[in-house]
C-alpha cells in the first residue's frame, strides 16, 4: 500500500502544470505577504521592539504588576521622553510621519518615537479591553441567569451548558489586559492563502481517478493481481496527504513570511489578545492557536481533497470532474452565502470558505443541541467532515468492488 | 492449463457482440482473426473481466475465474487494443509501479530481483537503453512495446494481447513473434489482430470471428485447405483486364484478392466457387483469400 501512495503521488507531483501552479500561487502568497513595495510602518515597526513582547508578556502578571509595568513605561518614555540624536536607528526602514524630521538635532531618535508611538497608543488599548472584560463578564453574568433559570426548572441541558460558558470565560476574564486593535499586521491577518488552497487542491485532486480512464490505463490495473480497486484507497491516502502537506506548505510559507517581515510579536500572549479572538473561549497562547489554525486549515484542505477524489472516482472524465468540482464548491459556498446572515452551523459547514477560517469556528463559545449536551460548532464540524470522508471512502471502496467499469 | 469459454455472450443495448462463444484454450497461441466489431475486443475485455458478461462462463483450469479473482488476475496478462501511460513517467518507473499492482518481486529483499527482470523484459523489447526516459517523449510503437513488456511482467500463464503489432515496425514485429512464441511455449497465449501475417506461421489455432460469431476454426493449414479449389487466377491482356475486372466486380459471387500487372499482361487472383473464366486456373491459396472468402470483404486490391 506505501509504495501504491507513493506512485499516486508521484503520478500528481509528476505533472508540471501542477508543480508550476503550486509554485505560482507560493509566490503570490510571499509576495502578497511581504509587499516588497510597501515600507514598513511605524506600527509594523513598533511591533518588531521589544517593548510590545514585554507588554504581552505582561498579560501573565498580575493586575498590580501590570499596572506598575504601565506606570513605568509612560513614565519613561511618553511623559519624559528622551533625548538621544545619537542613538542607534534599529528601524532601517522606517516610514515616518512627515511632520518629523528624524535628522535634524534635538528630535527624538527613531526608536524613542517608535515606544512614544505605541504608548500614545494605550490609553485607547486599555478602554478597548475594559470594553473586551465587559463583554465578557456579560457573558459570564447572562450564563449565570440562564444558569439559575435552567436550575429552577431542572433542565440539565441547559444548567450544563451554562456551566460550561461561565467557566470558561470567566477564566480567561482577567487575562485580556492588551487586546490587538493597533497591532494587526499579524500571520492572521493573512486569508488569501486559504483561496490558493481551495484552488490546488481542487485543481490536483479532481482528476485522480478520472485520468486513468482519460489515458485508458484502467484496463491493464483492472487485470493485474492487486486491481484497480486496490489503487482506490491509495488514492484517498495519497490524496489526503498531499492535500494536507500542500496546506501545511502555504501556511508555513506565509506564518515565516510574516515573521521574517513583521516579527512573531506577543507569541507568548493569550489568544484573546488577536481582535478578532477577542471573545473566544479559548485560552492558549497566540502560538498554539497558530499550530492550531494551521492544524485546521490542512484538515480543510484534507476534506475538500477527499469530495474532489470522490467527485473524480464518479465521472471518470477529467472535464467533467473538473466541471462538477466547481460547481459543488460553488454551490456549497453559494447556498452559505444566502444563509449567511446569521450563519446557522448546517449551513456553515458547507462553506468551503470557513473550512480554511480557523477564528470562524473558534470565535465564541457556540452550544447545540446534540443528544442534550452542549458542543462547540468546531467540535460539530469537525466529526461531521470526518465522518462524511470516511463514508464517502467506504462508498467508493465498496462501488469498486462491485461495479466493473465499462468497456473501453 | 486451459481457459475454457462456454456459451459467452455480451450485448450492448441491441447489438449482440459476442454470440454463444465456445472454445477450449490451452498452451500454444490462439489467433482471434476478423474485422473491426467482429467481437474480438469483446471476447479479450470478457476474459480479462474488464467487462461483464451477459451469459456464459469463463474457466480457468476448470474454475469460473469469477470465483478466482486475484489468483486468476495474477496469472493474466494483458496488452489492450488502446491504452496510454502516465507520460511523466519513465518506462522503469512505468514497469516498477505496473509491478508494485501485479505484486511482482513484491518484498523489499527482493528488489534486486525486481530490477533485474524489469531490465530484462525492457531489453527484451529493445526499451532498456531509453529506460530512464519519460514515456511522454515515446513514439507510437515504443508505447506499444512497453505495453508488451508490462503485460509479460507477471510471467502470465494466460497472455492476451489486443493488436499488439500496431505501429510496430517489420523489424519489432519479428521480435514480438519471437518473444511470445518462446513464452508460448508453456503459456496459453491469446492473440487478436486483423492483420493475417501476425499469425500465419505462430499460431496453433486461428479463430475467425465474425459479427460475434466463431465462424471458422483451425490450424493455418487446415483453413486454407478449405478454401483449396476456390482460388482462382486468370492471366490477360492489357486490353482486355480492365473490362474483365468490372465484370468480376458486379458479379457478386466473385471476389477479386489480388491484382498483378506487368507491362504485357494483367494477372488476377480472385475467389469463386466456380470457374470464374474459361482461361482462368486453380491455383494453392494463401491465408488472406482464406480470411477473404469467410468474411466476404469484397474485392480486395
Amino acid at each position: 500500500m506505501i509504495k501504491l501512495i507513493y506512485y499516486e503521488m508521484t503520478k500528481v507531483l509528476s505533472n508540471k502544470f501542477y508543480i508550476g501552479l503550486i509554485v505560482a500561487l507560493l509566490l503570490i502568497t510571499a509576495v502578497d505577504v511581504v509587499r516588497p513595495w510597501e515600507g514598513l510602518t511605524i506600527r509594523d515597526q513598533i511591533q518588531r521592539n521589544e517593548i510590545v513582547d514585554a507588554l504581552y508578556r505582561a498579560n501573565t502578571l498580575d493586575d498590580d504588576d501590570l499596572n506598575n509595568l504601565i506606570y513605568e513605561l509612560k513614565t519613561l518614555h511618553w511623559h519624559h521622553p528622551q533625548y538621544d540624536p545619537t542613538a542607534p536607528n534599529d528601524l532601517p526602514v522606517l516610514e515616518p510621519p512627515p511632520q518629523y524630521d528624524y535628522n535634524a538635532p534635538g528630535i527624538f531618535s527613531k526608536t524613542i518615537m517608535g515606544d512614544s508611538f505605541l504608548m500614545y497608543k494605550l490609553d485607547s488599548l486599555i478602554r478597548q479591553h475594559n470594553e473586551t472584560l465587559e463583554v465578557r463578564a456579560n457573558i459570564v453574568n447572562t450564563a449565570k441567569r440562564f444558569g439559575a433559570l435552567a436550575v429552577q426548572n431542572n433542565d440539565n441541558f441547559n444548567i450544563r451548558m451554562n456551566a460550561t460558558i461561565i467557566q470558561l470565560y470567566s477564566n480567561n476574564i482577567d487575562r485580556n489586559l492588551l487586546p490587538t486593535e493597533n497591532f494587526d499586521t499579524h500571520y492572521f491577518s493573512y486569508q488569501t492563502h486559504s483561496v490558493f488552497i481551495v484552488i490546488v487542491v481542487s485543481v490536483l485532486f479532481s482528476t485522480i481517478f478520472s485520468n486513468e480512464y482519460a489515458i485508458k490505463l484502467v484496463t491493464i490495473q483492472n487485470t493485474t493481481k492487486r486491481g484497480f480497486n486496490h489503487t482506490v484507497l491509495a488514492k484517498f491516502i495519497a490524496g489526503a496527504l498531499m492535500a494536507f502537506f500542500i496546506a501545511l506548505l502555504f501556511s508555513l510559507l506565509v506564518l515565516f513570511a510574516v515573521t521574517a517581515r513583521y516579527g512573531l510579536w506577543g507569541w507568548l500572549a493569550n489568544v484573546s489578545l488577536i481582535k478578532s479572538m477577542m471573545i473566544s473561549h479559548l485560552d492558549i497562547n497566540i502560538l498554539s492557536y497558530m499550530i492550531l489554525d494551521i492544524i485546521f486549515k490542512t484538515l480543510g484542505a484534507v476534506f475538500l481533497a477527499i469530495i474532489c477524489v470522490t467527485i473524480s472516482f464518479f465521472t471518470k472524465n477529467n472535464l467533467r470532474s473538473y466541471a462538477l468540482s466547481t460547481l459543488i464548491l460553488l454551490i456549497f459556498y453559494a447556498s452559505s452565502i444566502f444563509l449567511n446572515t446569521n450563519p446557522t452551523l448546517l449551513s456553515s459547514l458547507f462553506n468551503v470558505i470557513y473550512w480554511f477560517d480557523s477564528q470562524f469556528w473558534f470565535y465564541r463559545y457556540q452550544a447545540v443541541n446534540i443528544l442534550s449536551f452542549p458542543v462547540e460548532w468546531v467540535a460539530v464540524y469537525i466529526t461531521f467532515w470526518i465522518l462524511v470522508s470516511f463514508i464517502l471512502v467506504a462508498i467508493c471502496v465498496y462501488f469498486k468492488e462491485r461495479v466493473k467499469p465499462k468497456a473501453m | 492449463m486451459q481457459l475454457e469459454t462456454i456459451n459467452l455472450t455480451k450485448k450492448y443495448s441491441n447489438v449482440t457482440a459476442l454470440d454463444s462463444f465456445t472454445q477450449c484454450f490451452n498452451t500454444g497461441i490462439w489467433g482471434l482473426l476478423g474485422p473491426n466489431g467482429s467481437g474480438k475486443t469483446t471476447l479479450l475485455n470478457l476474459i480479462t473481466s474488464n467487462i461483464q458478461k451477459n451469459d456464459g462462463s469463463i474457466c480457468w483450469n476448470g474454475v469460473d475465474i469469477d470465483s478466482l479473482g486475484a489468483k486468476y488476475r495474477e496469472i493474466l496478462g494483458y496488452l489492450p487494443q488502446t491504452h496510454g501511460f502516465y507520460k511523466n513517467f519513465t518506462a522503469r518507473m512505468f514497469m516498477q509501479y505496473m509491478s508494485v499492482l501485479k505484486d511482482v518481486y513484491p518484498s523489499r529483499s527482493e528488489r534486486k530481483q525486481r530490477n533485474e527482470h524489469i531490465d530484462k523484459l525492457l531489453d527484451t523489447v529493445n526499451l532498456l537503453d531509453v529506460a530512464n526516459k519519460r514515456v511522454g517523449t515515446f513514439s507510437a510503437g515504443m508505447k506499444q512495446r512497453l505495453g508488451i513488456a508490462q503485460a509479460m511482467l507477471n510471467n502470465p500463464s494466460l497472455l492476451t494481447l489486443d493488436e499488439p503489432t500496431a505501429g510496430l515496425d517489420p523489424q519489432e514485429r519479428i521480435n514480438l513473434k519471437k518473444t511470445i512464441s518462446l513464452i508460448a511455449k508453456d503459456s496459453v497465449v491469446i492473440w487478436a489482430t486483423h492483420i493475417i501475417t501476425d499469425l500465419e506461421f505462430i499460431a496453433k489455432e486461428i479463430i475467425l470471428l465474425k459479427k460475434g460469431k466463431c465462424i471458422k476454426k483451425g490450424t493455418a493449414k487446415e483453413l486454407i485447405n478449405s478454401v483449396t479449389k476456390k482460388v482462382w487466377t486468370l492471366t490477360l491482356s492489357l486490353e482486355n483486364a480492365k473490362e474483365h475486372i468490372e465484370e468480376f466486380t458486379v458479379s457478386g459471387t466473385i471476389s477479386i484478392s489480388n491484382i498483378f500487372e506487368d507491362n504485357e499482361s494483367v494477372t488476377i487472383r480472385m475467389l469463386s466457387e466456380s470457374s470464374p473464366h474459361e482461361n482462368a486456373a486453380l491455383c494453392k491459396p494463401n491465408l488472406e483469400e482464406m480470411y477473404l472468402y469467410y468474411h466476404d470483404e469484397g474485392t480486395a486490391i
